[in-house]
């Protein structure tokens, strides 16, 4: 039997300087790490989490509940609310970048207006939604507890995570100067560019559950600490639905998944490692950062992608710096490193 | 401003006022931008934004490929670019094209030269 870990969590680098990974921080104290960026995708399971969580506090079963276009619970609803955590609906487009840089203010009547067309014309393929699945998730929320569950949900997530997390804009978001703040990156002719329209003021003034969230990477890996620690017992009610419900979710996508089916539970990867036992992660920002948690003993190992860093000098001298002792702590945690 | 002999001067002098935030990413490629005003086709312009985030303002270059373009009647652009009408404008309807760098890049533009961030977004 594994040993439980308590939610260790495991810093890599990936790729560097000789091509092999190297841990770098097991502390989650380093300003790097604490940088707020933009996370987008990588807050949708937490979304996905406390909006169940948030279902279940207030009687509704969400593993057979369906929803309408309007966030109402009902028996006809075009949608089953575990399916729009899943990504098996129809509800495609827009994608994240076209929400971005509608006129402001009219993302959500936008969005309602897409949702409402969706449900009385049925059909179409299957596939991610970026924003559209999640904003109906959020109306349903929203009819379920009011307007400010989703106030409520990110105070939870930061008494969990750290203050520095942010699922609705306030004005210390909109007020971070953009020399603290990371950026995601595109590819152009071989070369990675920032796309730095995420960074503007307005795009951080759109955050919302639906389109996604800003925060430290820091944060994301201490909500999977949290997670495990609920998986362990130690329930946490305002992020997670019940444990067990939450254990059969995983388990079923992991299953769907072995037989080509999509491998997305409640806005997570679930997949099978390489000594056979469930892994649960995610892909934060186009690859800089890759999370992905055993629940058996709690480790997550947090691997920091190429895009991680803009400076290749300055990410070799960090990671020359934090070699001594990495072998070892890996060796300690009897986690399998290729290297 | 609307279309005619003034507006393609005014342009040039708006755009090549830009001034970006600070503290950037470093932008690593030069990208070729261009402004199109199709009720006044001698007044559109390119937009070359440089390392350092450098910005000069260039002909239209009809043999170029450019990463990005904003094409709308003059009265919108003018409108966008001294934040008069919403940014989004520029894209709700497909007036702002390009690749992902170059859409991304020319509208964190049309916001620099607008300047209205906080008046929009005050607390």
């Amino acid at each position: 039997m594994a040993a439980d870990l308590g939610g260790s969590a495991l810093w890599l680098a990936a790729n560097d300087v000789e091509g092999r990974w190297v841990i770098c921080e097991r502390g989650l104290s380093t300003v790097e790490l604490q940088k707020v960026r933009s996370l987008y995708c990588a807050t949708k399971p937490m979304v996905a989490m406390g909006v169940l969580a948030l279902l279940e506090r207030h009687g509704v079963d969400w593993t057979t509940a369906h929803v309408d276009a309007h966030g109402q619970i009902r028996d006809d609803g075009p949608w089953a609310v575990s399916d729009l955590v899943a990504h098996r609906t129809p509800l495609v487009r827009p994608t994240f970048w076209e929400v971005l840089r509608l006129p402001l203010g009219s993302a959500e009547s936008e969005l309602a207006a897409r949702a409402v067309r969706a449900a009385v014309a049925p059909g179409g393929a299957v596939g991610t939604s970026e924003v559209l699945a999640w904003f109906v998730l959020a109306r349903a929320a929203a009819r379920v507890a009011g307007e400010v569950w989703a106030r409520e949900l990110q105070a939870a997530l930061r008494a969990a995570s750290g203050p520095r997390l942010w699922l609705v804009p306030d004005r210390e978001l909109l007020d971070l100067p953009v020399d603290v703040m990371a950026t995601l990156t595109a590819d152009r002719g071989g070369t990675d560019v920032p796309l730095v329209y995420a960074l503007s003021v307005r795009s951080r003034a759109l955050t919302s559950p639906y389109l996604g969230g800003y925060g430290s990477f820091a944060a994301v890996v201490s909500w999977f600490q949290a997670l495990h620690r609920h998986l362990r017992g130690d329930t946490a009610a305002s992020l997670f639905p019940r444990a067990d419900r939450l254990r059969d979710e995983l388990a079923a996508a992991s299953a769907h998944a072995e037989h080509g089916g999509s491998p997305v539970a409640l806005g997570l990867e679930t997949a099978g490692g390489r000594d056979g036992r469930q892994r649960l992660g995610l892909q934060v920002a186009g690859g800089a950062l890759s999370v992905e948690m055993d629940p058996a003993t709690g480790v997550i190992v947090a691997v920091l992608g190429s895009r991680f860093f803009d400076d290749p000098q300055r990410r070799r001298r960090w990671l020359a710096r934090e070699r001594s002792g990495a072998r070892e702590w890996a060796r300690r945690i009897g986690f399998e490193v290729g290297w | 401003m609307t279309a005619g002999p003034a507006f393609g001067r005014a342009l040039r002098d708006l755009l090549g006022r830009t001034v970006f935030p600070l503290g950037l990413p470093p932008l690593p490629v030069s990208l070729h931008l261009a402004v199109v005003v199709p009720d006044d086709p001698d007044s559109g312009l390119g937009v070359l934004l440089g390392p350092g985030w450098t910005v000069s303002t260039t002909d239209l270059s009809p043999g170029l490929v450019h990463d990005a373009v904003l094409a709308a009647p003059a009265a919108l652009v003018w409108g966008i670019l001294t934040g008069v009408a919403d940014p989004g404008l520029a894209t709700v309807h497909g007036s702002l094209t390009g690749s992902l760098v170059g859409q991304s890049a020319l509208a964190l533009l049309v916001e620099a030269v607008s300047g209205t961030f906080d008046d929009r977004w005050g607390a």
